[in-house]
């Protein structure tokens, strides 16, 4: 185990990646550490990430991990939710570690487009600006409206605008429409 | 509400983040997140103190 302490989910996911790795799992870091990468760097005390395998596959997933000295919590969702399952892993420390897999919406095709970004001596698999962006404002919250306002803002004009709207389109009309409004220029004056 | 020096403030906090590289972002969201952590933690200390001074 890295984490030596509390504040260190960062650490505690690169041992979840090392796993998911070894099980051959393909993952993408979203949230808080995603959008450090693509807007502005924030603080949290978890790390989350994607995975694309099936809620059952997950908890096949958990029993490995239980065998770790990481504390786990399974949740499926409603029919209705918009994520199917969510693995909550924990240390000692109070790290927490969230895998999330069937987000709905989101499709494969983004582990294609993720991006390997070097952290203390290993690679994590970061998801893709534009997937980010359209899930962020999927989501919908004011600090994913936040944090994907920041990614466009720090794109610097280099949003694969076409990929970004054809993303959110797939979240929904009322995500391609926030989409869009984030996107328009601020009124002038 | 608009404010012109909000928006000045956080548009230097993006041109000073595009200055770091990813690989500088995710450790900079690691210190980050070690002292919010630190700061809440000793917050709740003192809180837990001063409560103790109370009684």
């Amino acid at each position: 185990m890295r984490t030596r302490g509390p504040g260190e989910a960062a650490l505690l996911l690169l041992d979840v990646a090392s796993m998911l790795r070894s099980e051959s799992i393909d993952y993408a870091v979203i949230g808080a550490m995603a959008a450090s990468v693509h807007g502005l760097v924030r603080a949290s005390v978890d790390a989350d990430a994607i995975l694309f395998i099936s809620a059952a596959e997950l908890g096949v997933l958990e029993k490995k991990f239980k065998s770790t000295d990481l504390q786990t919590e399974l949740r499926r969702g409603d029919p209705d939710d918009p994520i199917a399952a969510l693995l909550e892993l924990t240390d000692g420390y109070g790290n927490r570690v969230d895998l999330l897999v069937g987000l709905r919406g989101l499709e494969r095709e983004a582990l294609s487009r993720t991006i390997d970004v070097p952290f203390v001596g290993e690679v994590l698999r970061v998801i893709g600006r534009e997937d980010f962006i359209a899930m962020k404002v999927f989501a919908g919250g004011p600090q994913d409206i936040i944090d994907a306002a920041s990614a466009i803002a720090a794109s610097g004009g280099c949003l694969d605008l076409p990929l970004l709207r054809r993303l959110a389109t797939r979240f929904g009309r009322t995500t391609l429409r926030a989409l869009d409004n984030l996107l328009a220029p601020p009124p002038a004056g | 509400m608009d404010s012109k020096l909000a928006r000045q403030a956080k548009d230097a906090l993006l041109a000073a983040n595009q200055r770091l590289s990813p690989e500088q972002r995710l450790n900079a969201f690691l210190a980050h997140s070690r002292l919010m952590v630190a700061l809440f933690e000793a917050g709740k200390r003192l809180r837990a103190d001063a409560r103790r001074t109370d009684l």
